[in-house]
């Protein structure tokens, strides 16, 4: 994401200069909403809260602005809930908001449950936790039926004063225990809503310590449950979490290796003078491995860019005892001597991700500020002077936010090695054809239901190339329109070497007369050039068929970065409608449209 | 040192409430300035308190009604910049 000149460092003047006092906050929050800034991201956000919550605001934005928001909130009147939330007619919805926070406390919810606990009953307590979750839940289910807007919802922090004191383990139910299962109530509901996350504000609040979290002169002046730190602290996090809602994480983190993944510089000290191991300082690093290995688990990419010898580096890999990650951790190694910002162009095209996809770690300032210059769309970790602060930053970055782990992200490493497998492959075949017929491509194509839901979003959120009309559709908006009749199809391709995963959707919507639009057509770029749209496109054109449509009509929008589908409907038999060449024409007819016969097809049932 | 503690003041006031600095004199208050609602009274306290590194209880908030009685106030703490308050 390259930004514009002198008003990005306008911005990013203002912010560095900001100390975190409300004083600053407000001021820098008051030129952000005046517009000053215009490269930023604008994003809606409603509040509702049971609390006063106008005081987020200039921590909010500003937070907001940090990470290239342009957040417009818009509060709620105070302790109105369903009010707002189930009247079409409310400020609001009026407001139009892309995302909807629903913050409410639990000492406003159930009074009992924070106050008189220790006078409960075990019954009692059952009564006051389902209160709740009926409350919450037809809450959170009516505002889904007005609005497709995110909703982000709060659960709920620890109370402060234990009722029972010391005692509240000992107790049959402890009041812990019951915050804890109202907690994983709210998180079972937003499972079962679409389009809803959890806002982790017992984390946050813990993470921040309950004791400093509260300003009383506010709480009982103004019925505000937060100090000024705490505000801020808030701010930020919801500007977080706004980022993650709105931009995918990035993909590839690149490591340096010297004094990052070990004390001390390789070359110098040699295999056995690096610092890595059980005792300090090599456990510093040992246990920094241990970060890097927690997001490849979640689904990033590992590579490597380090100005050093290959042969040392491997062997460090391969034979250090007290090395936690491997070669085959990594799936991209730029280790030479030439300069950062073409190691991580390479690494990118070796990977087919966008530069702006990647994240580095390096612990040299200079290289740092060589690559932020050189690169501004490459995410550039902080990192800390002390070594001991390296996991902590690498995991709070940001960088690598996502509300949502998928079965894809986990297993994304391995589906990359099998990717460089098939490239070697491509270079022993005689021809094309043979190539993909040695492939062994099996193509499964089934209807987007609950389960497939997050990964087609996923995929129309992100991919860039190989997408006809880069329509950004939400898991809201997907449901609604395949409630609405509409056609959506995943496709998931396995090959010799393995399952590349979901890499193809379709979705298909009446006109009314016969014709069907095709609203999205993408491929995830790890399977481009095989033909395997050719099998998601001729099952589209068989379903469409099947439920008493004539045609498909085409849509080619065209991006700085599609131009791979061009020609695509061209290729495939479709007839263009206009000059622009941007709608296109198939008669489903008498005859099946062709697929690729390297290709089988399943129908997932 | 000169006027150090009075032009933090101002430059709080002027922060919170949007006030341009040179418009600001110790006659500034909620009459004279629409943005010093009871919201902004609130942010102003806690703004004070960190730009001093103090902490107001609520008599000393509540009287807080114009930059004048804020010079006071704080005076009374002994953050002032030496010579006489001015009182309102």
């Amino acid at each position: 994401m390259v930004v514009s000149g002198r008003k990005s460092e306008m911005l990013a003047d203002l912010l560095r200069s900001i100390k975190p006092t409300p004083a600053t906050y407000i001021s820098a929050a008051r030129q952000i909403e005046a517009g000053r800034f215009d490269h930023l991201t604008p994003v809606r956000v409603g509040i509702l809260a049971t609390f006063t919550a106008d005081f987020l605001r200039p921590y909010f934005v500003v937070e907001g602005a940090a990470r290239r928001l342009r957040v417009q909130p818009h509060f709620a009147p105070f302790n109105q809930l369903e009010q707002q939330a189930l009247d079409p007619s409310s400020a609001l919805h009026a407001a139009r908001p892309d995302v909807v926070v629903v913050a409410a406390r639990l000492e406003d919810l159930a009074p009992r449950l924070v106050g008189r606990f220790v006078a409960l009953s075990a019954q009692e307590i059952d009564d006051e936790l389902e209160a709740v979750r009926t409350r919450l839940a037809a809450l959170l289910d009516g505002l889904r039926r007005v609005t497709t807007a995110t909703i982000l919802v709060f659960n709920f922090a620890p109370p402060l004063v234990l009722t029972a004191g010391l005692a509240d383990p000992a107790l049959p139910v402890s009041q812990t225990s019951v915050v804890q299962r109202a907690n994983d109530h709210v998180a079972m509901m937003r499972r079962a809503l679409p389009g809803t996350y959890v806002f982790d504000y017992a984390r946050i609040v813990a993470e921040f310590g309950l004791r400093r979290w509260y300003d009383l002169r506010l709480l009982y002046m103004g019925r505000i449950p937060f100090g000024a730190e705490a505000q801020l602290e808030v701010g930020r996090q919801l500007a977080r979490y706004l980022r993650a809602l709105l931009f995918p994480p990035c993909k590839c983190l690149v490591l340096d290796l010297d004094n990052t993944l070990w004390g001390g510089v390789l070359g110098e000290e040699g295999l056995g003078g690096i610092a890595l191991g059980e005792d300090h300082p090599g456990i510093i690093y040992k246990d920094f491995q241990r970060a890097v290995l927690v997001l490849k688990d979640r689904g990033v990419l590992l590579a490597v860019a380090s100005k050093n010898t290959e042969a040392d580096v491997r062997e460090v890999f391969e034979r250090h005892p007290d090395c936690v990650l491997r070669t085959a951790d990594f799936v991209a190694m730029q280790i030479h001597w030439g300069d950062k910002a073409s190691s991580l162009k390479a690494i990118a095209e070796e990977l087919s991700i966008g530069t702006d996809s990647l994240a580095v770690f390096d612990d040299s300032p200079v290289e740092r500020e060589w690559i932020r210059t050189q690169m501004p769309e490459v995410w550039v970790i902080e990192v800390p002077e002390q070594a001991e602060g390296f996991a902590e930053a690498l995991l709070d970055s940001g960088a690598f936010d996502h509300l949502e782990i998928s079965s894809e992200d986990l297993v994304r490493t391995e589906l990359y090695h099998q990717m460089r497998e098939r490239g070697l492959l491509a270079e022993r075949s005689a021809s094309p054809e043979e190539f993909l017929r040695s492939l062994e491509m099996i193509a499964t194509i089934g209807v987007v239901g609950p389960e497939t839901l997050p990964r087609t979003a996923q995929l129309l959120a992100k991919t860039n190339q190989f997408n006809l009309t880069t329509r950004r559709h939400s898991a809201t908006d997907l449901q609604e329109m395949i409630e609405a009749g509409g056609i959506a199809l995943w496709m998931r391709v396995t090959d010799r070497f393995g399952d590349n995963g979901i890499v193809g959707v379709a979705i298909a919507v009446s006109e009314g007369d016969g014709d069907w639009r095709m609203d999205s057509f993408l491929l995830s770029c790890r399977v481009v050039g095989r033909g395997v749209e050719g099998a998601l496109l001729g099952t589209l054109a068989r379903l469409v068929r099947a439920r008493g449509g004539h045609a498909l009509i085409g849509e080619y929008i065209p991006t700085p970065k599609n131009s791979v589908t061009k020609d695509f409907y061209q290729n495939h038999g479709f007839v263009p409608l206009d000059v622009e060449k941007r709608r296109w024409r198939y008669d489903l007819g008498a005859e099946e449209m062709p697929i690729p016969d390297y290709i089988r097809v399943r129908l997932n049932e | 040192m000169a006027d150090m503690v009075r032009e933090r003041i101002y430059r709080v006031i002027s922060d919170v409430f949007g006030v341009p600095f040179d418009q600001i004199s110790d006659d500034a208050s909620p009459d004279s300035i629409p943005t010093w609602d009871s919201m902004n009274h609130i942010n102003l306290i806690l703004a004070l308190e960190a730009e001093f590194e103090i902490s107001l209880d609520s008599s000393e908030a509540t009287e807080m009604l114009s930059v004048g009685l804020i010079r006071a106030i704080l005076a009374e703490r002994g953050i002032t910049d030496g010579g006489q308050a001015v009182p309102n």
